[in-house]
């Protein structure tokens, strides 16, 4: 039996019952909250235009938080599970296992804690007892709306759209090879907590990838996703690229023959450099997006993901001081269109807009329940999972610069000299969000306000601050381009972003090839 | 957990059902279950920290069906935390319904030897016993608290990193005759100690081990905070050329993030490596191989998730390519060639063996092979140069065919003077702007000591010595902090 999203109406009793009664027989829990999410939906892939797999199926997983207090000190303790249809119809067992591990887990971390408070001298007065900012105690239900239902899809149809796209693409005179990828189903999602929450959220999602390799002059490579939050309107163009999914195919395949042949992009610094919205997804996303995420800030990522340049304590950081241009404003909406669209986070958090740069000045980070105390915040509702089995991370939502006042052509007709990047390629960024390197799809010359030769193989590199505070001009055009793949966490969880912004003009070094061909 | 002989005996009885059903040519069931245990830790003096974070867990099990069908489609389906009959009959509907026909595809692999390591996990992972873990988490912090303390250490900093202990059990069958399973553990650890000082300092450790009693955890703690107490009074440098000295952990990173010797990656020309095997790649001194039977390595596995007897695979002898990494599906595609071994078929998906996915092809332990240097001798070599200890998010930024990529560095990093450690280098002041190739190939001379490295997210090690090399393109950044 196919598990769907219906199949989690029972656990909309079970959640509150397991937590209910674990709350009552406990009373060392300070707090404890469970999630449970499924997705049906079916799945293609094909390579060189011949297709590798194709799946319908289901997930379904369990996560666990509970913090107990021991010794008068609070800790958690946390679980996850990857769940099948007899686990379901046996949740209440399964919570009440998984919630005795939970605090298990969570006592014994407290009392330790406990023990390096009193005895760590100097060093026990970096740890404090975990506190979560009150919220208002949510329970609702909440569904994105869509179009055209992935149920009604047949799997032999998302086969055939994702072989012949595979096909088309392999047909394009240059192309060396592609992968195409596709997935559409309808997720589901309940959050309880021991407060009384209660949240019951449903999405559909239709993705879809494709990854193209052009032989011309040299090799080039590039990849994107189109997705949203929606049905098979997705394919249909309703998307970022405003493009269905044939046309994104072909769109990328000729621009990257044509790249292939173009000459490599020499590096050349305190350029002006008009970013164009799908680059400005990645810019945004890795130098305003992630150092904006509070628990980055407080350093609980700085081990792998790092820190945030601008904050080094709770009295040693640049709240309410410039950090970028006054022409940027930097926001993070849950509430808008884009793979951060969602009305409450993984905390029951009702989740809102926010302004994370006024105006070049640094202003909000996005926040959890924990780092909203440490800050003497409001919760804003940027606790996100992957999966249930995975524990929430502050994960920025859609973050986006917001548009100025110019036109875009004005910004074109005023800059003489420059080069314009277009598309969004690969990241590297330095460990507290100081520096980086973010390379493009396509580079072109810019000579008096007109597009001029392309190069590859080109990109952006600069100190945050140097570049952010360079900015002279921004359009007021403005798109959201979905990242499906952001990394974060141990283990690594993968989530689904939404960055971009409108055109902007700036100063930085345009990268090129490192062999200097 | 699930014993193994559940395992064994779910993927038997499977098969024998699987096996009758009408249209099958050919068939395989597989089975898994999963723990992965996560202490991760993050302490900080200026702001208010937990000392461990999470103490958590992730676990899974579950079976798949893999058929050939006599019209010769191919299906895959799998079931989440069933064993049973029931879950085999809905794998095989799934596989059924989900069956594709790919002309790449020959056949289910054939049996072509036995393992040969047997019996190399750890028990106490298998059973994970919560209170343990949690334990050495605390251990490994209390003992980075006393070094600070031995060291009278009280200013800003902080201490992160985790604890990770990960339990695997597999079974495979299928109607050619494969009958294996294996049990397979890995604890690693790492952390990172930032003193946030006027100017940064950044200092590491990491241990890996299949064995949990061998993991030291408190070497990891209190080595982590002596790593950085020396790098204090470290300057930055101006952008240029420089002849260095790789630390292992940076040839591990490069490793992972350029050496993309899959096969399936060169069927997708997703490689800086295609058209160039059996050329010249690197220096004549670099010989690299993947091990998938190294002792006491934490990538060491005794069969393939496809159930095959895993292998030692020479991949760089004497800086030529000779060969690549593959499973049974890419060998038999590019069967012309017999190097190609099936050795690297592994449903490696994060956090353990996966029964949901198929079987791609993956790294075990890559190994770089030694020189003939001492460690302080390669340093004497470079006579005036950098020492560079960790680097950070190396990424091929001009697109998966080059081999070119970036990174910065991030601590653990030192300034070479008249062929001696001289001064510490300021983390984040430095980004790599060079190519994997050019690096290589302007090798110097390696180190006699090899150690296994870790990097993030993944499952496999680098076991590498350090590394003289000629030249890397360092450009100075981060001038408004430093």
């Amino acid at each position: 039996m196919a598990l769907t999203i219906e199949s989690l109406e029972n656990a909309k009793d079970s959640l509150p019952k397991a937590l209910n009664e674990f709350s009552a027989k406990n009373t060392d829990v300070y707090l404890a909250d469970a999630r449970i999410e499924v997705f049906e939906g079916k799945s293609a892939a094909a390579i060189q235009g011949n297709i590798k797999g194709a799946t319908e199926d289901w997930g379904l997983s369990t996560g666990i938080r509970c913090f107990a207090k021991k010794d008068n000190v609070i800790a958690g303790g946390f679980i996850g599970r990857s769940m099948g249809e007899s686990e379901l119809s046996n949740i209440e067992l399964e919570l009440e296992e998984m919630l005795g591990i939970a605090i298990k887990r969570a006592r014994r971390n407290a009392g330790w804690k406990a023990k390096a408070i009193n005895d760590a001298g100097f060093f026990g007065k970096g740890l404090r007892s975990t506190e979560l900012a009150d919220i208002e105690i949510a329970v609702d239900n909440w569904e994105i709306p869509y179009k055209k239902n992935p149920r009604d899809v047949s799997l032999e149809e998302v086969i055939k759209r994702v072989e012949d796209n595979s096909k088309a693409i392999q047909g394009t005179e240059g192309i060396a090879s592609n992968t195409v990828a596709m997935v559409t189903g309808l997720g589901r999602k309940i959050f309880a907590s021991t407060e009384g929450a209660l949240i019951d959220q449903k999405k559909a999602l239709t993705e879809a990838f494709i990854y193209v390799v052009a032989q011309g002059k040299a090799i080039e490579t590039f990849y994107d996703t189109l997705g949203s939050w929606k049905g098979l309107e997705v394919l249909d163009g309703e998307n970022e690229f405003e493009k269905n999914f044939e046309e994104f195919g072909k769109f990328l395949a000729e621009g990257t023959v044509e790249l292939s042949n173009a000459p490599a992009m020499k590096k050349t610094e305190n350029a002006t450099v008009i970013l164009d919205p799908w680059y400005n997804a990645l810019l945004s996303h890795e130098i305003t997006g992630h150092p904006n995420e509070a628990d980055r800030a407080l350093k609980k990522e700085a081990a792998w993901a790092g820190r945030a340049w601008w904050f080094s304590g709770i009295d040693d950081n640049k709240f309410g001081e410039q950090v970028a241009s006054e022409e940027l404003t930097v926001f993070s909406d849950p509430t808008i269109e884009g793979y951060g669209n969602y009305k409450y986070d993984d905390e029951g958090v009702k989740g809102k807009r926010i302004i994370n740069i006024d105006k070049g000045i640094l202003n909000e980070f996005l926040n959890s329940r924990e780092t909203a105390s440490i800050l003497g915040k409001e919760p804003n509702g940027g606790m996100r999972a992957t999966s249930a089995e995975d524990m929430p991370l502050v994960r920025m939502n859609n973050t986006c610069f917001a548009p100025g006042s110019w036109k875009k052509d004005e910004i074109f007709e005023d800059t003489k000299e420059g080069y314009y990047i277009v598309g969004q390629k690969i990241p590297s960024i330095g460990e507290t969000r100081q520096n980086f390197k973010i390379t493009c799809w396509k580079v072109y010359e810019i000579k008096n306000g007109e597009l001029g030769q392309l190069y590859r193989s080109g990109g952006v590199t600069g100190d945050s601050y140097t570049v952010l505070k360079s900015i002279d001009a921004i359009a007021d055009d403005f798109s959201i381009h979905n990242i499906p793949n952001c990394g974060k966490g141990t283990p690594m969880q993968t989530m689904k972003v939404g960055n971009g912004g409108p055109h902007i003009r700036a100063k930085a070094t345009v990268s090129g090839s490192h062999m200097g061909e | 957990m699930i014993e193994i002989n559940e395992l064994k005996a779910a993927v038997e009885e499977g098969l024998k059902l699987v096996e009758k059903k009408k249209g099958v040519k050919e068939a395989e069931v597989y089975a898994s279950s999963n723990h992965l245990s996560t202490m991760r830790i993050c302490y900080a003096t200026n702001v208010p920290s937990n000392g461990l974070e999470e103490p958590k867990s992730q676990e899974d099990f579950g079976l798949s069906v893999r058929v050939l069908f006599d019209n010769g489609m191919i299906g895959f389906g799998s079931v989440d935390s069933d064993l049973s009959s029931a879950g085999i009959e809905e794998a095989f509907r799934k596989a059924e319904r989900n069956k594709v026909m790919d002309t790449d595809f020959h056949s289910l692999p054939s049996p072509n030897g036995k393992p040969k390591i047997s019996n190399y996990h750890d028990k106490e992972i298998m059973d994970s016993d919560d209170g343990r873990m949690i334990d050495s988490a605390w251990g490994a912090l209390n003992a980075a608290f006393n070094t600070l303390k031995a060291n009278d250490f009280k200013k800003n900093l902080n201490i992160t990193g985790e604890l990770n202990y990960l339990g695997e059990r597999m079974a495979v069958v299928n109607t050619n005759g494969i009958d294996a399973s294996d049990e397979s553990t890995i604890s690693l650890g790492t952390l990172t100690t930032i003193f946030e000082l006027d100017k940064d300092v950044a200092g590491m450790w990491f241990d890996s081990s299949p064995m949990m009693k061998n993991l030291d955890v408190e070497k990891i703690g209190s080595t982590s905070v002596e790593k950085a107490l020396k790098l204090i009074d470290s300057k930055a440098l101006d952008s240029g050329d420089y002849k260095v000295v790789l630390g292992r952990q940076v040839v591990s990173d490069l490793m992972y993030s350029r050496f993309a010797v899959e096969l399936d990656s060169y069927d997708q020309k997703s490689t800086p490596y295609v058209g160039k095997l059996d050329t010249q790649i690197w220096s004549d001194k670099m010989t690299v191989g993947d091990d998938a039977l190294l002792k006491d390595a934490i990538g060491t596995k005794a069969v393939t998730d496809e159930g095959l007897p895993t292998s030692k695979t020479e991949l760089v002898k004497d800086g030529k390519l000779v060969n690549l990494l593959s499973n049974d599906y890419y060998a038999k595609k590019y069967k012309d060639d017999k190097r190609y071994n099936s050795a690297n078929g592994f449903r490696f998906g994060g956090g353990g063996r996966n029964y949901g996915s198929d079987a791609g092809i993956h790294a075990t332990n890559i190994v770089v092979e030694a020189g003939d240097y001492n460690d302080e001798d390669l340093v004497k070599e470079v006579k005036d140069g950098i020492y560079i200890g960790r680097i950070w998010y190396s990424y091929p930024v001009n697109g998966q065919a080059s081999s070119d990529f970036t990174s910065t560095i991030r601590g653990d990093s030192y300034i070479i003077k008249n062929g001696e450690i001289d001064k510490g280098l300021i983390p984040n002041t430095f980004r790599i702007n060079d190519n994997l190739d050019r690096i290589f190939n302007g090798v110097i001379g390696l180190s006699k000591e090899k150690l296994a490295t870790i990097a993030w997210a993944e499952e496999a090690v680098v076991v590498t010595p350090e590394m003289a090399v000629e030249s890397i393109r360092l450009d100075r950044i981060a001038k408004g902090l430093y």
